[in-house]
């Protein structure tokens, strides 16, 4: 190679790199803004297509100094510095190194600050896994606010994405009020006066998230206020919804009923759990949720509160349509239904969880099929059918009427098959009767008798006690006797046996308005509290009831082989039968006496029957192992001497 | 915490010593080899090995006949040199600014804010003097002998021993003045950054409504506890400040703003220092109107009193620590290990809780003796990290529940103390104080014939003169909850027997980075004599990453680390494979893995020439708070003065060799 060649290779280089410039200089040309009202530029082609999809930086995040010099300091090896902090980020954890680890984290987010995923996953694995690295719940809670500080911190970051304040809400909610440690971590949180300032920096409203009754703010209403701060910001349009509407909007309603929930939990009851789930109740149902437009994956609006008007609309339709063919709907229903035998009409008829033999499950289908077939299908088929072979007859004009209507109908059916689906997704049903039912005063008053019984099984008052203390009037003050001594009176006071009697009786009237609450996540509630009532019944030595107010309850849960520990009526058909025979005597008993006493008058045939006089005390179960028991021996002797002495009398 | 300084300067040598022989031998050999071939391309084979031998046979005279006066005036010129290039003042107004600036960035808020401060002053420093040994020794020798200035040095008669002293002498004097002013400032830096009061004479304090809860921050309070209050703001932080049914006042330590606490100290005419301290007998504290009323219970004279400095931080603990850990299974048996519970990092190792779990983790400690202790009437045991696993949630208001016994065996007798029962603070250090006479502990006679039944009698022995006679004693951990863990590794538990002095330790930290920074000067003038700066510079760095990552190349060959060499970690990321997967069996594992352990050993071996950086750091048990002990201290002494030696007896080789107006 001469030294000619050389310098000529150099300067083909140096010309092509600067023909490359050329363009590279256009379309890179920087927009340009002119404050004296000077033209403006829109710069280049690439500046265009930043400005088009709002990914320059300013659009998207706060300027950092630091972030920026430090993304230029790797001098454009940014990934292989990422890569090299995220090994040592899941080092320090492994090391248990947690200073090292926050500052890696903090560099991580500096290289990239506008990388969702990011600020997700880090948050996430400060909140989640370091926080359970550390035995003291203090410390455990301390960790997860890192994690929320963290995403905090990506807000200013990331300017058009919803999704770090749905994470925020997500964390505020679940992981302080769902966490083994929640009891702890929601007391910490309703203290943590530095905290709240801190998220009123963020623009949380310090008064809407405290919960007065509880002593300080609440984490289900920081959450419900992070997830509402991202509906809005999407509903005014700065941010662009990154995720389905149903389960975007689904969200800040779901805390309002979290919150009332708990504050049933820790709290007796009162109005102001009433107004909680009224709220929640509103919030589900209302324009925020229920009410709201939401689309489809097949981009279809549907709003999920109108599923009954939809139906009556489509009812209406129907009524429409059966005009062109009077009578046949009715025929249909009646050839269809021609094929119900007794049987399959009994069956039908049976709640499904007390069908346990496979033949008669087989039959409920069959019948279920026959009931429930698609009439509109059906219907169709036969005018389809009649209008081919000339037994059914249209007019041009009723024709086109008759596909309109058709159409119609279709168009009702798919978005009603939407809002059913989409209503399963968020289990709407459930959710609405649950907040109904909760805000009803016969709820509030189930779940106080509930709480009490709690309360009473702590201070190891079991059974009832008989007390003698002073009389108090209504107005709550001491009754005084002629001298000015105070009255005494023998009361009984319940114990919590009594109190989860008082609930499971609400609870049984609660059932009967709402139905669909029986069935679902709410009895796992109801069994915890079965449980706990039939152990303390074993501490006093008491059976269980055979006339148990949530029996069907019980039984059902038995039939689907959920272990609970609670006697079904199966178990209990000794002693039923126990206490058939009896009642069988007692009624024998009771005719002798009514005979005896038809014989003497003015004796008034209920007094004189000892079992109809005091029922309960006549019952063997309690009476029995009471006498086992020897320190029970006083009440258990008095009991039957009572009933003798009634006998006697 | 996991350094270790358990090893001695001697088993160190007996350990290492060969395998440097081995080493420099080697490197001897490859170098004469090198040399010889060299010489043969200039001067032809028979010459050459005359040359070569001339060289090597001048090492000794040259060396003996050294002249430490001709040493120093070319240590002066090199000082000179560095001044007039004004690097030392560029480089110290670096780390002023980096100091000033620093404060905004620092995160004081987190769990160990002195482990944040040091850690950035100690990075910095690092950081700092190796640029600044790396510039003024790469650069000086090619410079002079690019402009011909060398000429007016190797023309006189100074040997080239004497120059490459010189250099390393004058540049590392250089380098000492401005580490020593880095080190005051960082000291002040550090000390100034963390230490604060709060106040506490404003406090309003509450009676706690909740035994064991706080009212305050929602979280724990002892169980004595009778009212709380919230100290005075400083350092971003506050405090829960307890006052115990017993007049006792303690300051928590805040989850956010951890590792430290302070002493509430009180002064009145009989007495002066913390008001818990078990010399103080009548001071004591209560709270009228919410406000606390310290005095003298026994005169009635009102006290003084204000929170000290903080406690727990800045320490440089002096302590006795175990030379051997071993373990029990739940049947009783000895094991070399615990449990292990999962945890990917296996430095502590777990014992099952329960009754019926004989598990135990038994520290073996020697040197247990009185004399070490400040005060040996009550000696302070310190569980220091300790892990805690729960396999159920348990009672999560506590900490799990474990116990301590000394057992300790003479001639005689065995002693084995009362359980001392404890609850565990993960992440934190636990302080047991156990007093010198221990109750109700129990002595088995050794001496009894066989066939009898040895006699225990239950009784109070003293910790020193009976249980630890012969200085050798055992502390045996157990863990009391059924379904919980504790984890253990040996630095996890130490007698502390004093607090040593945190600026000096700070200084003896700062030894180790004056090491480090005298072999960067040493090998770059080294490297300087035979390349020009810019490529000296590079090998010196190479040298540098080399010798931080031995320990990382060490761990890949023994497959300490998971992943493989280059060729198995690039065809891990080529299939997609993580980590933990082992590789199929066949020709393509054989050749990965043959080729990766033939490369891996040709960098081990490499890593024989340059010394162990992390030998040279004295970060981790500064930062840990622990007095740093003689041995590791002489031990990272010798490695640098060995390899220092080492660079200036081939930088003279080099030197020699070369046709520098000869």
């Amino acid at each position: 190679m001469t030294r000619n060649e050389s310098f000529r290779r150099k300067i083909i280089y140096i010309a092509a790199i600067a023909l490359l410039l050329i363009p590279l200089s256009f379309i890179s040309q920087p927009a340009t803004i002119k404050k004296d009202g000077g033209e403006s530029t829109v710069g280049g082609m690439l500046s265009q297509l930043r400005k088009q999809h709002g990914l320059s930086q300013a659009e998207i995040s706060e300027i950092n100094p630091a972030s920026e010099s430090m993304k230029l300091a790797t001098l454009g090896l940014r990934p292989v510095a990422v890569t090299l902090l995220w090994g040592r980020v899941q080092d320090a954890r492994k090391k248990e190194q947690w200073d090292r680890l926050r500052t890696s984290t903090q560099t991580l987010i500096a290289l990239q600050p506008n990388f969702i995923k990011v600020w997700e996953f880090q948050a996430h694995n400060l909140s989640y896994n370091i926080s359970r690295e550390f035995d003291d719940y203090q410390y455990r809670y301390h960790w997860v606010k890192e994690g929320l500080s963290y995403l905090m911190q990506g807000i200013a970051y990331n300017r058009k994405d919803h999704r770090i304040f749905d994470q925020l809400g997500f964390f505020f909610g679940l992981k302080l009020g769902r966490a083994d440690e929640k009891e702890q971590f929601r007391r910490l949180f309703r203290r943590d006066a530095d905290y709240h300032n801190k998220l009123a920096e963020y623009g949380i409203d310090k008064k809407e998230i405290r919960s007065p009754d509880l002593g300080g703010p609440d984490n289900w209403l920081t959450s419900y206020q992070w997830y509402d701060i991202s509906r809005r910001n999407v509903d005014e349009g700065i941010m662009a919804l990154r995720t389905s509407e149903i389960m975007f909007f689904k969200n800040a309603p779901s805390q309002l009923r979290n919150f009332a929930i708990d504050y049933e939990i820790e709290k007796r009851p009162d109005d102001a759990a009433q107004v909680a789930w009224q709220k929640a109740l509103d919030e589900w149902t209302g324009s925020a949720f229920g009410l709201r437009t939401i689309r489809t994956s097949a981009n279809l609006p549907i709003q999920l509160e109108r599923l009954v008007e939809e139906k009556r609309k489509l009812e209406d339709k129907r009524v429409e349509l059966d005009k062109f063919f009077p009578g046949l709907r009715k025929k249909l229903d009646e050839e269809r239904l021609s094929n119900m035998t007794d049987q399959m009409w009994e069956v039908y008829n049976t709640p499904t969880d007390e069908i346990v033999d496979p033949e008669l499950y087989k039959v409920w289908n069959l019948a279920r099929e026959i009931v429930e077939a698609d009439r509109d299908t059906l219907f169709k088929a036969a005018v389809d059918a009649g209008l081919a072979d000339g037994s059914l007859m249209l007019t041009e004009q009723q024709k086109l009427g008759y596909e309109r209507l058709e159409m119609q109908m279709n168009g009702i059916r798919r978005e009603l098959d939407f809002t059913s689906r989409y209503r399963g997704t968020v289990n709407y049903e459930y959710w609405s009767e649950r907040a109904t039912a909760e805000s009803q005063d016969v709820t509030i008053d189930a779940r106080k008798a509930l709480y009490d019984a709690r309360a009473l099984v702590r201070q190891a008052k079991i059974d009832q006690q008989t007390v003698t203390k002073p009389k108090k009037d209504a107005d709550d003050q001491f009754v005084l006797d002629q001298n000015g001594n105070q009255v005494m009176e023998t009361v009984v006071d319940p114990g919590a046996v009594q109190k989860y009697e008082e609930s499971f009786n609400l609870w049984k009237k609660v059932f009967v308005d709402f139905k669909g609450l029986e069935d679902d996540v709410m009895e796992d509630d109801l069994v915890a509290a079965m449980q706990e009532y039939y152990s303390n019944l074993k501490k006093i030595q008491v059976e269980w009831p055979l006339d148990f107010p949530l029996q069907r309850l019980v039984d059902r849960r038995h039939r689907m082989r959920m272990e609970d520990g609670l006697p079904s009526t199966e178990s209990l058909a000794d002693r039923i039968e126990a206490q058939k025979e009896l009642e069988a005597v007692q009624k024998e008993l009771q005719q002798g006496s009514d005979q005896e006493n038809s014989d003497k008058p003015g004796v008034d045939p209920a007094k004189a029957d000892p079992a109809k006089a005091e029922p309960a005390k006549a019952e063997p179960a309690k009476a029995e192992p009471a006498k086992a028991e020897p320190a029970k021996a006083e009440p258990a002797k008095a009991e039957p001497a009572k009933a003798e002495s009634k006998n006697e009398n | 915490m996991v350094f270790d300084d358990s090893i001695s300067l001697v088993e160190w040598l007996s350990s290492s010593s060969l395998k440097f022989i081995i080493g420099a031998f080697i490197v001897a050999v490859v170098g004469v080899v090198f040399s010889y071939l060299t010489a043969t391309l200039q001067y032809g084979p028979s010459e050459a090995f005359y040359f070569v031998s001339r060289v090597i046979f001048q090492i000794i005279p040259d060396f003996v006949r050294t002249s430490f006066g001709r040493i120093f005036a070319l240590a002066k010129l090199a000082v000179q040199e560095t001044l007039r290039k004004k690097i030392i003042f560029v480089a110290f107004a670096i780390f002023a600014a980096m100091l000033l600036g620093g404060g905004w960035f620092l995160n004081a808020n987190s769990e160990h804010p002195d482990q944040v401060y040091i850690g950035f002053v100690f990075f910095g420093t690092q950081l700092l003097m190796g640029l600044f040994g790396l510039l003024i020794a790469t650069f000086s020798l090619p410079t002079d002998i690019k402009t011909r200035t060398i000429y007016t040095v190797v023309t006189k008669p100074v040997r080239s021993s004497e120059i490459v002293l010189g250099r390393v002498a004058g540049f590392g004097f250089v380098g000492t003045i401005m580490l020593f002013l880095i080190w005051f400032a960082s000291y002040l830096f550090v000390e100034r950054g963390l230490n604060h009061t709060h106040n506490i004479k404003d406090v309003t304090f509450t009676r706690i409504e909740t035994k064991g809860e706080s009212s305050v921050s929602g979280g724990r309070v002892s169980l004595t506890t009778e009212y709380e209050g919230k100290s005075g703001l400083a350092s971003s932080h506050w405090h829960l400040i307890e006052v115990s049914n017993e007049g006792l006042i303690t300051v928590q330590v805040p989850p956010e703003y951890g590792g430290h606490s302070h002493d509430v100290m009180v002064r009145s005419s009989k007495y002066e220092g913390p008001i818990n301290d078990r010399g103080n007998t009548s001071i004591r504290a209560s709270v009228e109107d919410g406000k606390l009323i310290v005095k003298d219970v026994e005169t009635d004279e009102p006290a003084e009193f204000w929170i000290g400095p903080p406690t727990g931080i800045l320490m440089a603990r002096e302590r006795i620590r175990a030379s051997e850990l071993t373990f029990l299974d739940r049947r009783g048996n000895e094991k070399e290990r615990g449990v292990n519970v999962g945890n990917e990092w296996e430095h502590r190792s777990y014992i099952a809780g329960g009754s019926s779990s004989l598990a135990r983790a038994v520290f073996t400690l020697d040197g247990f003796v009185a004399s070490k202790f400040a005060d040996p009437n009550f000696v302070q045991l310190d569980l220091n990290n300790m892990s805690v696993v729960r396999t159920h949630k348990g009672d999560i208001e506590r900490g799990v529940s474990g116990s301590l016994v000394i057992r300790g065996v003479t001639d005689n007798y065995e002693y084995r103390t009362e359980p001392i029962v404890f609850e565990a603070d993960e992440f934190a250090i636990k302080t047991i104080f156990i007093p010198r006479i221990q109750e109700n502990c129990s002595r088995t006679d050794l001496n009894v014939a066989e066939g009898e039944f040895a006699e225990e009698v239950v009784g109070s022995y003293d910790l020193f003169d009976e249980i630890g006679e012969t200085g050798d004693i055992q502390v045996i951990v157990r863990c009391n909850e059924s379904g919980q863990f504790f984890g253990v590794a040996m630095n996890d538990l130490y007698f502390l027997t004093s607090e040593g002095s945190f600026a000096w330790n700070f200084a003896k930290a700062y030894f180790g980075i004056w090491l480090q920074m005298m072999f960067i000067v040493a090998v770059s003038v080294m490297f300087s004599t035979f390349l020009s700066g810019v490529v000296s510079m590079v090998a010196v760095l190479a040298t540098i990453i080399l010798g931080c990552f031995s320990e990382l190349v060490v761990d890949l060959r023994k497959g300490v680390m998971e992943g493989g060499g280059p060729i198995e970690s690039f065809y891990r990321i080529y299939t997609q494979m993580n980590q933990m997967t082992p590789l199929d069996e066949g020709v393509t594992k054989t050749v990965i893995k043959s080729t990766d352990g033939a490369f891996l050993d040709a960098v081990q071996y490499l890593t024989f020439l340059v010394p162990d950086f992390t030998k040279l750091d004295f970060s981790e048990p500064l930062v840990a708070g622990f007095n740093i002990s003689m041995a590791p201290f002489l031990i990272a002494t010798t490695i640098a003065a060995v390899f220092i030696f080492m660079t200036v007896v081939i930088g003279y080789f080099i030197l020699k060799t070369r046709e520098i107006a000869k």
